[in-house]
C-alpha cells in the first residue's frame, strides 16, 4: 500500500483542488491558500521520487527544504500586499482590485 | 497480503490530508477554511514521515504549521470584523471551475496509473546527517542566496505595509 502511486495520486490531489481555490475564489486570503497547497503538492512529488528513484541521494529533499523557505517568503509578502489592500480598497476581494496605483 | 498496523496509520495520514484538503476548497467560511489547511499541512507532514524525511516532516510542521498559518489567520482577522466571517469565502462560476478541477485531476491520476514507475527500494541512511552535508557543500550557493533573499523580503514587506498605513493616515487627515 505504501508506494509511488499512493504519494503521487495524493499530491495530484492536492494540486487541482489548489488551482481549484485560485480559479473560484474571491478572497485574497483563500487564493494565497490555494497557492499554498499546490507548493505542497510540488514538495510532496520531490520527496516521493527522491525516496523512490535515487534513495542514496538527497536532493529531492534539498529541493523541498528550498520550496518550504520560499512558501514562508511568499507568505510574508503577500500578507504586506493585502494589507496594502485592505488599507486602499477596503475589502479583499481579488475583483475589487482594478488598479495598482491611484 | 495482511493489513499491518503501518498501513492502517498511512491510510488513516492520507485520508486526513486529503478530507481536509476539500474541506479547505468548498467551505463557505474562510476561518474554517484555514483549519482546514492547518489539518492538510499536518497530513503532508505525516506522510513525509513515510517517506524517510523526519527533517522535513519536522520543518513542515514548524514552518507552515506554526509560521504560515499564523500569518493567514493574522491576516484574516486583521481584514475581517470577527463577526462576518460566515459569509467570507464566496465562490464564483463554479461550474467551469469544477469542470477544470475534475479535468486536471482525472488526467494527472490516469497518467499516474498508466506510467509503469520503476520503483528502487534500496535501504537509505540518516536523513538529517545527509541534508547538513549538502547544505554546506553542494547547494552552499542556493543556501546564502536564500539567506539573502529572506533579508529582502523582510525589508520589502515592512516597506510596502508601512506606505499603505502613511498613506491611509494621510487621507484621514484629508478628510
Amino acid at each position: 500500500m505504501i508506494k509511488l502511486e499512493t504519494f503521487l495520486i495524493v499530491s495530484a490531489i492536492l494540486f487541482s483542488l489548489g488551482i481549484y481555490i485560485i480559479i473560484a475564489r474571491k478572497n485574497v486570503i483563500a487564493i494565497l491558500m490555494g497557492v499554498e497547497l499546490i507548493l505542497n503538492a510540488a514538495s510532496l512529488n520531490f520527496v516521493a521520487f527522491n525516496k523512490y528513484s535515487v534513495p542514496t541521494s538527497f536532493s529531492g529533499q534539498m529541493f523541498s527544504v528550498f520550496i518550504i523557505v520560499l512558501a514562508a517568503c511568499e507568505a510574508v509578502v503577500a500578507f504586506a500586499i493585502v494589507m496594502s489592500m485592505y488599507k486602499n480598497f477596503k475589502d479583499i476581494n481579488a475583483d475589487s482590485a482594478t488598479t495598482m496605483k491611484e | 497480503m495482511s493489513i499491518t498496523l503501518i498501513d492502517i496509520f498511512f491510510s488513516m495520514s492520507v485520508a486526513l490530508t486529503i478530507a481536509s484538503a476539500l474541506y479547505t476548497a468548498f467551505s463557505s467560511n474562510i476561518l474554517r477554511s484555514a483549519f482546514g489547511l492547518l489539518f492538510t499541512l499536518l497530513g503532508v507532514a505525516l506522510l513525509y514521515l513515510f517517506l524517510n524525511a523526519g527533517f522535513l516532516a519536522a520543518l513542515q510542521i514548524m514552518l507552515y504549521a506554526g509560521g504560515i498559518m499564523v500569518i493567514v489567520i493574522f491576516a484574516i482577522f486583521f481584514t475581517r470584523e470577527i463577526l462576518t466571517t460566515k459569509i467570507s469565502n464566496p465562490r464564483k462560476e463554479t461550474l467551469y471551475s469544477l469542470l477544470l478541477l475534475m479535468i486536471s485531476m482525472v488526467t494527472l491520476i490516469m497518467i499516474i496509473f498508466k506510467t509503469d514507475w520503476v520503483e528502487n527500494n534500496q535501504l537509505i541512511g540518516s536523513d538529517i546527517r545527509s541534508i547538513g552535508q549538502l547544505l554546506l557543500n553542494e547547494y552552499l550557493i542556493a543556501f546564502e542566496m536564500i539567506s539573502l533573499l529572506i533579508l529582502l523580503v523582510l525589508i520589502g514587506s515592512v516597506s510596502i505595509a508601512r506606505k499603505a498605513f502613511k498613506e491611509a493616515e494621510r487621507r484621514k487627515l484629508y478628510d
